[in-house]
């Protein structure tokens, strides 16, 4: 069965990501900062479920599972970690090092994800790459305010999708990023517009399905392309 | 009565050559540096020069303090940093990466941030942000110079989402590629003299009103695709 590794694997996206490939039997590597608080995670059953401790922002940690899965080929990489600080994102109400605090994980943590796992994915059967990025991310996407850490963050994840599509295209692997819709985890609150469930079927079936000519490409939950 | 205009990173380049044709054309030009005392070129201008390192927002808060009820027409944020030597995959410095984001991308914001009553008090009301071509995810199909792009991508987003949230105050938000021009960083095999990038950009901000804001244009006049 095909190998997953997810970020952010404790809660939301990222653990409803590692039930569904769990269900369907795939072997799941869940990536979770406090290996003590992931009982839920470990108690997924269906295929095999290892539990990692991996910060997106500690590199050193990025190293170690990198090492401690050197013969593993990993046919899916799902950059899912990220984090958002509600209305302190908005103008004059946040210092520099919040801001960069979501650069270290959403951009440095996915780059320094796909450097440290280039070779797994490459020596798989899918190679695949997928990061999980946000309708905020997109110029042109309707909003009343700007979330600037968030949405910047975001945006230059999108470019950095778009570059290692194209840098990681000779060793055939497909790079992509998703907007996931606005879900109902603990970032959007319960009243969001979609159940992780939906959310991450409709991720599932477009990444089952994609291939070499996707590469690059920003994509909703749903299958629709997403502008940049 | 007279305009004027505040740049940042004024001692060289474009910078330079935006203080010399504003302070040609009769506006007031507040000129922004990190060393005065060895801005020999912007001091031959004999414009007003101000002490300011972008990256450091004690720099920016100092000058705020300086400048506090004086309007300004127009800030061009043009200081920027090329983003070191190690941005390729597998080699990427994490440390620059920071470095650049904060001179590139925080830096401008800062500066709106502490600018913007000056800015609203105006009457041209404008921010010109100097990004690049190259933070456009539509072009980018090489796979290289990461901290950079992303930086200036970074940067796209910053004015797109002050175009939005500057409306009220009437504030017109443009992020501009000043085309590839020769100066210390674009080397000199560069196609674009600083004189034809600025006026081009001069003659576009001249002519934006603020149902412009939020726009990608090239020196030119002509928009970009993000
Ligand atoms: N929910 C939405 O509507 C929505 C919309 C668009 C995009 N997204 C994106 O979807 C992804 C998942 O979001 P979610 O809704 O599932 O959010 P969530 O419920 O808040 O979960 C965030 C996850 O990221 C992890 N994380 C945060 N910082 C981390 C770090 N430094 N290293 C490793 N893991 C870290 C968290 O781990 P801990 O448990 O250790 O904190 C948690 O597992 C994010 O990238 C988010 O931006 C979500
Ligand atoms: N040249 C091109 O082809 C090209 C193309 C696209 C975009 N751009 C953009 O155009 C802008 C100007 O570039 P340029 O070609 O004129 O570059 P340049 O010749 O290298 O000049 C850069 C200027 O920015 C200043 N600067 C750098 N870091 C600063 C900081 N922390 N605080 C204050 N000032 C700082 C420098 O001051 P010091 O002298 O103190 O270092 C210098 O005045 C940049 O934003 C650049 O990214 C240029």
């Amino acid at each position: 069965m095909p190998t997953v590794l997810i970020t952010g694997a404790s809660r939301g996206i990222g653990f409803e990501f590692a039930h569904q490939y769990a269900v369907d039997g795939w072997s799941v590597h869940g990536c979770v900062r406090d290996p003590a608080q992931a009982g839920a995670l470990r108690a997924l059953s269906g295929g095999l479920v290892t539990v990692h401790k991996l910060d997106v922002t500690r590199h050193d940690q990025i190293a170690e599972v990198a090492t401690i899965l050197k013969d593993t080929p990993i046919d899916l990489l799902i950059n899912n970690a990220g984090m958002w600080i509600g209305e302190d994102e908005h103008f004059g109400r946040f210092n520099n090092e919040q801001w960069m605090e979501q650069f270290r994980v959403h951009v440095f943590g996915t780059m320094a994800m796909c450097e440290a796992f280039v070779d797994h994915v490459a020596t798989s059967e899918k190679k695949l790459m997928v990061n999980i990025s946000s309708g905020n991310g997109c110029f042109g996407w309707p909003r009343d305010t700007g979330d600037y850490p968030y949405d910047t963050s975001k945006a230059a994840l999108n470019l950095i999708t778009k570059g290692l599509s194209t840098d990681l295209r000779d060793r055939g692997i497909t790079v992509m990023c998703f907007t996931p819709g606005n879900v109902a985890t603990d970032m959007s609150g319960p009243d969001a517009d979609l159940q992780p469930g939906e959310s991450i079927t409709g991720m599932r079936r477009v990444i089952a399905h994609l291939d070499a000519s996707q590469t690059g490409s920003f994509v909703r939950y749903n299958g629709e392309i997403m502008p940049w | 009565m007279t305009s004027s205009v505040l740049i940042t990173g004024a001692n060289r380049g474009v910078g330079l050559e935006f203080a010399r044709q504003y302070a040609a054309d009769g506006w007031r030009v507040l000129a922004c540096c990190r060393a005065p005392e060895q801005s020999d070129a912007l001091q031959q201008l004999g414009v007003e020069i101000h002490p300011l390192d972008v990256a450091d927002p004690a720099s920016i808060v100092a000058l705020k303090a300086a400048l506090v009820g004086m309007p300004i027409d127009l800030l061009v944020n043009n200081a920027g940093v090329s983003g070191g030597d190690h941005q390729s995959f597998g080699d990427i410095d994490y440390t620059a990466w920071e470095q650049t984001l904060i001179t590139n991308t925080f830096g401008p914001y800062r500066m709106v941030e502490a600018f913007v009553d000056n800015i609203a008090i105006s009457t041209g009301k404008t921010i010109a942000n100097i990004s690049s071509h190259m933070g456009s995810i539509t072009h980018y199909d090489s796979g290289d110079e990461y901290i950079y792009r992303s930086s200036k991508t970074a940067l796209n987003m910053v004015s797109y989402n002050l175009s939005i949230d500057l409306k009220d105050r009437g504030v017109t938000v443009l992020a501009f590629h000043p085309g590839w021009v020769v100066t210390d960083m674009g080397g000199p095999d560069a196609p674009v003299t600083p004189s034809d990038s600025v006026q081009g950009i001069r003659r576009t901000i001249a002519q934006c009103g603020p149902e412009k804001s939020g726009a990608f244009l090239n020196y030119d006049g002509t928009s970009l695709p993000w």
